[in-house]
């Protein structure tokens, strides 16, 4: 059961996750944070790593939760499950649907969609620095302030150096992590 | 080994992370339409996101953004030949 379980969900996953890997975000929070397969403390950290590591964040993510609720084949059924939406679908517009993005009523479609993803990844930002600065409470109160600093830091790295590396960017804000909570 | 350094090393890690997913956004939001429909639909996933708790949230926003996305150009189509 939980490997038809696994499949649906990553099947759903993998069929509405529009406009990039960080936008199945949101999904994974509702379907899987729900389900108490991971806390959203370890989705944070797996983004982290599975942006440092080889291959798609959606397969790795699928793999990885796959694999904690029922090992190797649960894994290969989340995969595959997560995987599937998109093949079906971008084999169908290869086969029948030469540029896609000409067809206007596709075009205006996705225009619909975009402004949604922003909105619910703006709502995962907020979250996270509830959260992480705030203390999950939104206790301004009890700021954390190197984290803030960390993020002031990477922001302002980011914006300055739009090319760097999402990896490069993980590293160092780590590396900031183990230093500046060690030290102050 | 200290537990501490690798708890430390997480905390440092979710606070790019989350700077990473912010940039995500702010890049799509670029590539948005900037109409009144897009701005309505982007506070509605965003409140909705942060007020309402429905597993099947996410996949309905994305529905209904699909929909209103199609519908409000269609009507702005016709709307236009008809002049």
């Amino acid at each position: 059961m939980i490997y038809l379980e696994l499949f649906f969900v990553f099947f759903t996953i993998g069929l509405f996750t529009l406009g990039g890997g960080y936008a199945m975000i949101p999904m994974i929070e509702e379907q899987v944070i729900a389900r108490g397969w991971i806390t959203q403390e370890e989705l944070i950290n797996f983004i982290g790593i599975s942006e440092s590591t080889p291959g798609p964040f959606a397969v790795n993510m699928a793999t990885f939760i796959g694999q904690t609720q029922g090992g190797v084949l649960g894994s290969a059924v989340a995969t595959l499950g997560v995987v599937l939406p998109s093949f079906i679908i971008i084999y169908v517009i290869a086969r029948f649907l030469h540029d896609f993005l000409k067809y206007k009523k596709a075009r205006w479609a996705l225009d619909g969609v975009k402004p949604v993803i922003v909105g619910l990844l703006f709502a995962v930002v907020l979250k996270l620095v509830n959260n992480n600065i705030l203390g999950g409470a939104y206790d301004f109160n009890n700021i954390d302030y190197i984290g803030l600093a960390i993020m002031v830091l990477m922001f302002s790295l980011k914006a300055i150096y739009k090319k760097i590396s999402p990896v490069f960017l993980i590293i160092i804000s780590a590396l900031l992590g183990l230093v500046l909570y060690q030290f102050f | 080994m200290d537990i501490s350094y690798v708890v430390n090393l997480f905390k440092g890690l979710r606070a790019g992370v989350t700077v990473l997913i912010f940039h995500a956004a702010l890049k799509i939001f670029k590539k948005t339409p900037k109409t009144a429909i897009a701005y309505f639909l982007l506070a509605l996933a965003f409140f909705m996101s942060c007020f309402v708790e429905f597993r099947y949230l996410t996949i309905s926003l994305i529905a209904f953004g699909l929909i209103v996305g199609l519908a409000s150009q269609m009507i702005k189509h016709r709307e236009r030949e008809g002049r």
